[in-house]
């Protein structure tokens, strides 16, 4: 066997990747499936954002449709449902996420402040219970709270003799009920969120702090809570990104798509969710599903650059 | 100034309070759902729901059993769907998240910004119905329930996350052995990342165990349909559990047990998952924490 000079070192070092180094065909093969499934249930339906510029007709499919312009969001724009639905899912959202914050935080800090391992097992498996359940499951409980003649708040009140309310046609108590079912629901996984976070915190820092003659209010306030700053604004980033979204879950079972209720529990989803299931106005829903991707996005880039600038370490991007 | 003993048992007792007061909120439908189903269907409608069963009786319970067809065929279809979906998904984005999690690895950059832009920006729903039903033609079939939902891009992340966790010079050793990466990941990564795989494991069992979405929109008959979807449509109409005669014979005479077969199904349907998942709850709770932590 002859050896030529001079490329022997460039044979030995590429022996040695093939047998030892990593090999990039083996990891690429892994993605496979995962790059498949997003492909054709992430990327080819944004192709078909397109149907909003289009009047689209099932038979024709989205390629045989007509193009219509901006005559979509004409509509949009002129119906009235418009301004109702922009309100509710925004104010929803920004309430819901701030409150949801909020609670989160403070009940991790009730859990922190215990110190028993015992109660606070007990307590998070009970917070959790209500993370189990599908929004359906949820619609029997709250049908067991507000039914007219049977629900435990209308028998309740009664009793002081107060008139039954008939909840399910009455849109003034559902910004609450929604606001409070919406919390009770997503309380276990904050509050989890949070208390794993400042059981991270290092002890020392409180006992440095105490001796320094800091009360418990001090203590949380400049030990725990900027600690917790990470994970609140990376889980912002994401809620900001997801604000035109809306759980239709909860706005369409609580209510029973009631439509003595849509005033104050449509929002864009469930608008879009119900012209999907009755096949009507499906131009309006792609206008509709245009600007929420679109407006998104940018909302996403924007506070991600808002948070980069006044602390590099909490963006996302 | 050094607080008292007093203050601190004070503000103990009140975090307790706390605690005790919204984690009993938090029980406290369940409670009544069970008691209902318990309950004599002319009390209940007499008394309205409450805490303790008005009146016990298993009426309900004997009515949802007399004529238990759509309520078993509902969990086969969810019990497949949850075993093949959670099964199949943890498996394919845990293989996604491998590579991802390999600072070495060639195209690690283009592939992170290919899954995250799916994060960012979507068709929206109407689009995702249209190449669902119409372009991919899944209507109908079983699998429109399960690949749409087979990856989800942030658990992807997560699970990165938990595999870079694992020591490097593990990965490396076992290179210089002559391990495939297929070898290595199977043998190495997942048995040390137990943790967050059965985490993501619960938490897409989860999911496809409360799907409603794909029997609704994706079904024309009910061929596929899931719990929740049944039950969904129990709680909106109650009479289509009561159309069999059978079952109308059984309870002849007295008042059909609306109300509390409809409770009684919903405990059925619920229940037993949320034992469950309460059993998996002490590995999630960990793992949701971990992945929270910088990745």
């Amino acid at each position: 066997m002859k050896i030529r000079e001079g490329t022997a070192g460039p044979a030995v070092h590429k022996l040695k990747q093939r047998k030892y180094g990593l090999s990039h065909w083996q990891l690429t093969a892994m993605f496979i499936p995962a790059v498949v499934l997003v492909l054709l249930f992430s990327y080819l339906p944004m192709f078909g954002i397109i149907i909003a510029f289009k009047n689209f007709r099932f038979n024709l499919g989205i390629w045989g449709s007509e193009w219509c312009g901006f005559e979509n969001f004409r509509f949009l724009f002129e119906s009235d449902s418009f301004k109702t639905l922009m309100r509710n899912t925004l104010g929803y959202n920004i309430t819901w996420i701030l409150l949801g914050k909020i609670a989160g935080i403070v009940m991790a800090l009730c859990m922190e402040g215990i110190n028993n391992k015992y109660c606070i097992k007990v307590f998070q498996s009970g917070m959790f219970i209500p993370y189990f359940l599908s929004w359906i499951v949820v619609s029997y409980f709250s049908h067991s709270l507000f039914a007219y003649e049977m629900g435990m708040v209308n028998s309740f009140i009664s009793q002081f003799g107060v008139e039954k309310i008939a909840f399910y046609t009455t849109p003034k108590w559902w910004p609450l009920i929604l606001t409070v079912f919406s919390l009770w629901k997503g309380l276990g996984y904050g509050t989890l969120l949070y208390y794993g976070t400042m059981l991270g915190i290092d002890q020392s820092l409180y006992e440095a702090a105490t001796i320094d003659g800091c009360g418990y209010l001090k203590r949380v306030w400049h030990i725990t809570l900027p600690h917790l700053k990470y994970i609140v604004l990376v889980t912002l980033i994401m809620d900001v990104g997801g604000i035109f979204n809306s759980d239709y879950g909860l706005f369409y079972f609580l209510t029973k798509d009631n439509g003595a209720l849509y005033s104050v529990a449509d929002t864009f989803d469930t608008y879009v969710f119900r012209t999907l299931r009755n096949a009507t106005n499906l131009g309006l829903s792609s206008a509709i599903s245009f600007l929420k991707s679109v407006v998104g996005l940018s909302l996403v880039l924007i506070t991600n650059a808002v948070v980069k600038k006044f602390d590099d370490d909490c963006a996302l991007l | 100034m050094v607080e008292s003993k007093f203050r601190k048992t004070v503000r103990k007792t009140f975090f307790y309070l706390v605690l005790l007061i919204v984690t009993t909120l938090c029980i406290i439908p369940f409670i009544t759902i069970i008691s209902a189903s318990f309950s004599n269907e002319s009390e209940l409608i007499l008394k309205g729901y409450g805490l303790f069963p008005r009146g016990f009786d298993m009426t309900a319970y004997k009515m949802v059993f007399t004529d238990p067809g759509q309520l078993f065929g509902a969990y086969i279809v969810t019990i497949v769907l949850t075993a093949v979906g959670a099964v199949g998904s943890t498996l394919i984005m845990a293989m996604a998240a491998y590579p991802l999690s390999r600072k070495n690895y060639r195209w690690r950059g283009f592939f992170n910004m290919f899954f995250y832009i799916t994060m960012l920006f979507s068709g929206g729903a109407v689009a995702s119905y249209i190449v669902i039903c119409q372009t991919l033609d899944l209507r109908d079939t079983f699998w429109s329930l399960v690949l749409p939902c087979l990856v989800s891009v942030w658990n992807i992340f997560l699970l990165r996350t938990y595999f870079q966790q694992v020591p490097y010079s593990l990965i490396e050793a076992a290179q210089i052995d002559g391990a495939s990466e297929m070898y290595i990941f199977f043998r190495i990564i997942v048995p040390l990342s137990v943790v967050g795989i059965v985490t993501i494991f619960v938490m897409m069992a989860l999911s496809f165990w409360n799907q409603w979405y794909g029997s609704m929109m994706y079904m024309t008959d009910d061929k596929y349909m899931t719990l929740q979807y049944y039950m969904y449509r129990i709680l909106s109409n109650v009479d289509e559990m009561l159309k069999n005669e059978n079952a109308l014979m059984m309870v002849n005479g007295g008042q059909l047990p609306k109300e509390t077969s409809r409770m009684a199904l919903c405990v059925l349907a619920a229940g037993p998952m949320v034992f469950v998942f309460m059993f998996f709850q002490k590995y999630f709770s960990r793992g949701l924490v971990m992945g929270s932590v910088k990745g």
